[in-house]
């Protein structure tokens, strides 16, 4: 009798496998989109189909079924074969369990590019009465110990970049060594994310306000930013962080970050011009909760702290006497700082310059927008000393 | 078209195994028109342009057969046709691949500056050509029936499973097949798992491998100072990366021929426990290797012939190896330095010597210049190369070992004894002697599902996926 031939199997399971991903995912209408959008639009023939070609490529990947586990799979491959840097996307684990982007050296174009840049905002905002404060969170790689192979420049563009700082008089707050008297460490950020956690921002709030108020006075009230005045509520493995979700969920075994959500217990009175509620609770205003989603790979749930999606947003804290009026020009890093720096000021106008995160509304240029609203205060929070090459860095 | 992307794997291999299996099941002649068809398609892929380059080529080729197959008698003519054969396939080859190099050259001898258009290289066009040549002559060597039907040419010259990378089949080997050949059940499934075992030696082990051999050679090239172990370490990593990603290929190719029917020939026979470079040469690269031996050294005269003209027949195939690879002075280097290490083998015998002792010495002497030789290959440059391989000897002032070296080596420790283990006929062994196990059978089965799972994770979510031999 003839042997049964066993890779009958083989060839079975794996159109299996590729049947089920194929016919039970949306690769058939994201195939029918890829080609409608490549047909659209006047470039010539060759033009078109090359278009087409690239997007048949991404959609056959990005529209499998199994798509988001099929990363995790490949977490766990590159785990258990002893993978610590993943080059291609830029992300390496730490031996303490953290992933982390190492940065290369910082060119002396670029940093002059930077430095010159908030040179020219702070002359914009004290010609017209504001003082001025430029406030560098400490990155999670500066906490990073990695292996010899993966270099790192991140402490060193930090560093390069707050000396030039400090050699044109532009007034600095350096966190990294603020919080060197603390017990600020790298577990004060999600394992999985390049932010820190919701927590650290409302320390990183505390800091701030006690800086301004050394140098200039500023007046805020500490009860509102004690852990005793806040709940917080864990949700448990809730978070697949950017570096995360490029990588894999296994890459380290902790697997998904928890997320905290952080609430005052006192009143709030809070409005926000770019909220489509008209409730004014601090819940309402400063949190959406619908991105608390367990579609790790597909939604932020970072972003549950309002990510500003206009360049400008401005809160009024209609509970706030002082009539401080605050600019803070920031990145991502204050969205777990604006909700309880929020409440310190009467206003609080947050202003993300980027563009390229899909931001709506014109793009602010900071001097009219200055000129025009004369704050108290510019304070500009940054966490990238290193990015210089993205808009952030162009306030004009 | 990449063999290992999911366009690929979800889309082009299911649709062209329903058509030729199932829609034209009953009709040779459409699946065979069907197949060229397809394989058009999969070549305009990513390159709509140069498909008319490689439709030129199928025209062009199918009317020298012919004219060849008519004439055969007249050897003359024969040889005109075939002179203007190799002439016009070659002259493509030089045109997209050696015209700037040729240029500069010239420019550099002569102080010119030629205006040297820039042109890209149509992917796989030194495969294409060399099995377009084989047709012809093959016709007029009659180790092959002339096609007078256009399509089978092209489906010869263009079929799919080999036409990017290999191997390049000769013609002869498929002659037969392309109206007579016999799908089977067994060839079938059996070839699919040669695929799957491919498929995964490109992405789970080359990529892989890659990245390693990739990080010492751009840190050497961007004036880095590498340590004495880094510098092996992507040597070895780019030993491992290049047979791994060829050899993947090659199984993709000879899978998937053999699923529709074509027997390939094997192009990779464990070439790293060679211990000598003429074994060497006899196990990497063969369907490179024989089509040369074919088709070049023994018309020049091989080795019938005085010991001069022996080495210099040597030294034209060998110097035409290196240029095969690439337009750089570095492949022509590498080729040379094959040349001379196989005629001093050939004049001393040391090659056919043979005990337990001579023959580890002569296997670390054949790995040692094998892997000195890809550095050669990597580089981009002949003096990068030599800061490279002086690296590897500590002739810079650079250090032993540092982090990078202890780094990179223990992330990827598993990796290298896999690699170093698949490189040995291990496991053609263990499945000899394990063939009438059916539990090793299953597990065998299971341990290719498992690898094709975890290839197309890997696809899905990697984008960093070089073929390095795309670049001939």
């Amino acid at each position: 009798m003839k042997k049964f031939n066993k890779n009958i199997l083989v060839f079975v399971f794996c159109m299996l496998f590729v049947g089920v991903g194929l016919f039970s995912g949306d690769l058939f209408k994201g195939l029918a989109d890829s080609f409608q959008n490549a047909m659209s639009g006047s470039s010539d023939r060759f033009t078109k189909i090359s278009k087409f070609e690239k997007q048949v490529d991404k959609t056959s990947s990005k529209n499998l079924l199994y798509h988001d586990w099929m990363i995790d799979v490949n977490s766990v491959k590159d785990n258990l074969t002893g993978t610590v840097y993943v080059t291609s996307k830029e992300v390496a684990k730490t031996e303490s369990g953290f992933l982390v982007s190492p940065r290369k050296k910082l060119s002396d174009k670029d940093l002059l590019l930077g430095t010159d840049s908030v040179l020219a905002l702070k002359n914009v905002a004290e010609e017209n009465g504001a003082k001025f404060l430029y406030c560098a969170a400490p990155e999670k790689e500066c906490y990073a110990e990695l292996p010899g192979n993966v270099p790192d420049e991140t402490r060193n563009n930090r560093a390069t970049f707050l000396n030039r700082l400090k050699e044109i008089n532009v007034p600095y707050f350096d966190m990294l060594s603020y919080f060197e008297e603390t017990d600020f460490s790298i577990h004060d950020y999600f394992h999985t994310d390049h932010h820190w956690k919701p927590g650290s921002g409302l320390k990183a709030t505390k800091a701030i306000c006690e800086e301004l108020q050394e140098r200039f006075r500023y007046s805020f009230n500490p009860d509102l930013l004690r852990d005793e005045n806040y709940t917080t509520q864990t949700y448990q493995d809730h978070f697949l962080g950017s570096y995360g979700k490029k990588v894999g969920t296994y890459f380290m075994w902790s697997g998904r970050d928890d997320f905290e959500i952080i609430t005052p217990k006192f009143p709030t009175d809070l409005t926000d011009n770019t909220s489509q509620t008209e409730k004014h609770d601090f819940e309402s205003v400063m949190l959406d909760k619908s991105k608390l989603s367990e579609n790790y790979y597909n939604v932020n749930t970072y972003n549950t702290y309002k990510y500003p999606l206009y360049h400008t947003r401005i809160i009024k804290n209609n509970a706030d006497n002082n009539e401080k009026k605050v600019l803070i020009v920031s990145d991502s890093f204050a969205q777990v700082v604006v909700p309880f720096f929020a409440l310190q000021n009467a206003e609080t106008h947050v202003c993300d310059v980027r563009n390229d995160q899909g931001l709506l509304g014109e793009k602010t240029n900071l001097q009219s927008y200055i000129e025009e609203t004369r704050p108290d205060y510019v304070i500009v929070l940054y966490s990238e000393e290193s990015d210089i090459k993205s808009d952030r860095y162009h306030f004009f | 078209m990449l063999f290992s992307s999911t366009t690929f794997l979800y889309l082009f291999l299911p649709i062209v195994l329903f058509f030729n299996f199932i829609v034209f099941k009953k009709s040779r002649l459409l699946q065979n028109i069907f197949l060229l068809f397809a394989s058009l398609f999969f070549y305009a892929w990513g390159e709509p342009k140069f498909v008319l380059v490689m439709i030129a080529s199928i025209i062009i080729n199918w009317f020298f057969g012919l004219i060849i197959s008519k004439k055969r008698d007249n050897k003359k003519i024969s040889k005109l046709i075939i002179a203007l054969d190799a002439a016009f396939n070659l002259g493509l080859l030089f045109v997209f691949k050696y015209l700037t190099f040729a240029g500069n050259i010239i420019d550099s001898i002569f102080g010119t500056d030629l205006p040297i258009p820039n042109i890209a290289l149509p992917i796989g066009i030194s495969f294409f050509t060399f099995q377009a040549m084989s047709y012809v002559i093959d016709v007029y060597r009659q180790r092959g029936e002339v096609q007078t039907n256009i399509l089978y040419v092209g489906l010869y010259i263009s079929f799919f499973p080999q036409l990017i990378a290999g191997p390049i089949v000769r013609y002869e080997t498929i002659a037969d097949e392309i109206k007579n050949r016999k799908e089977t059940v067994d060839d079938f499934f059996n070839g699919f798992a040669r695929f799957v075992v491919g498929l995964s030696k490109k992405v789970l082990l080359a990529n892989s491998f890659a990245i390693v051999a990739d990080q010492a050679f751009d840190s050497a090239q961007n004036g880095d100072s590498i340590s004495v172990m880094f510098s092996w370490l992507g040597a070895i990593a780019y030993t491992l990366q290049i047979f791994f990603d060829f050899s993947g290929y090659s199984d993709m190719a000879i899978g998937l021929g053999r699923m529709f029917g074509f027997h390939f020939l094997e192009n990779f026979d464990y070439p790293y426990i060679s211990t000598s470079i003429t074994e060497f040469w006899r196990r990497w690269h063969i369907s490179l290797g024989t089509w040369f031996r074919d088709y070049l050294y023994i018309p020049l005269g091989g080795s019938h012939c005085s010991k001069a003209r022996n080495i210099f027949n040597l030294f034209v195939v060998w110097a035409l190896t290196g240029i095969w690879h690439g337009a750089n002075f570095t492949f022509i280097a590498w080729g040379l330095m094959y040349f001379v290490l196989l005629v001093i083998e050939k004049l001393t015998g040391i090659h056919k010597k043979n005990n337990k002792v001579i023959n580890v010495l002569k296997w670390l002497y054949t790995i040692l210049f094998v892997i000195l030789g890809w550095v050669l290959f990597r580089a981009s440059s002949i003096s990068d190369a030599i800061v490279y391989l002086r690296s590897m000897f500590g002739l810079n002032g650079n250090v032993f070992s540092d982090g990078m070296f202890t780094g990179w080596f223990t992330q990827n420790l598993i990796l290298l004894v896999i690699g170093v283990v698949l490189c040995t006929p291990l496991f053609r062994v263990l499945g000899e002697k394990t063939k009438n196990s059916h539990v090793a059978g299953y597990v065998r089965s299971g341990a290719l599902v498992c690898l094709f799972v975890l290839s197309v994770a890997s696809l899905v979510s990697s984008s960093y996926n070089p073929f390095i031999y795309f670049n001939f």
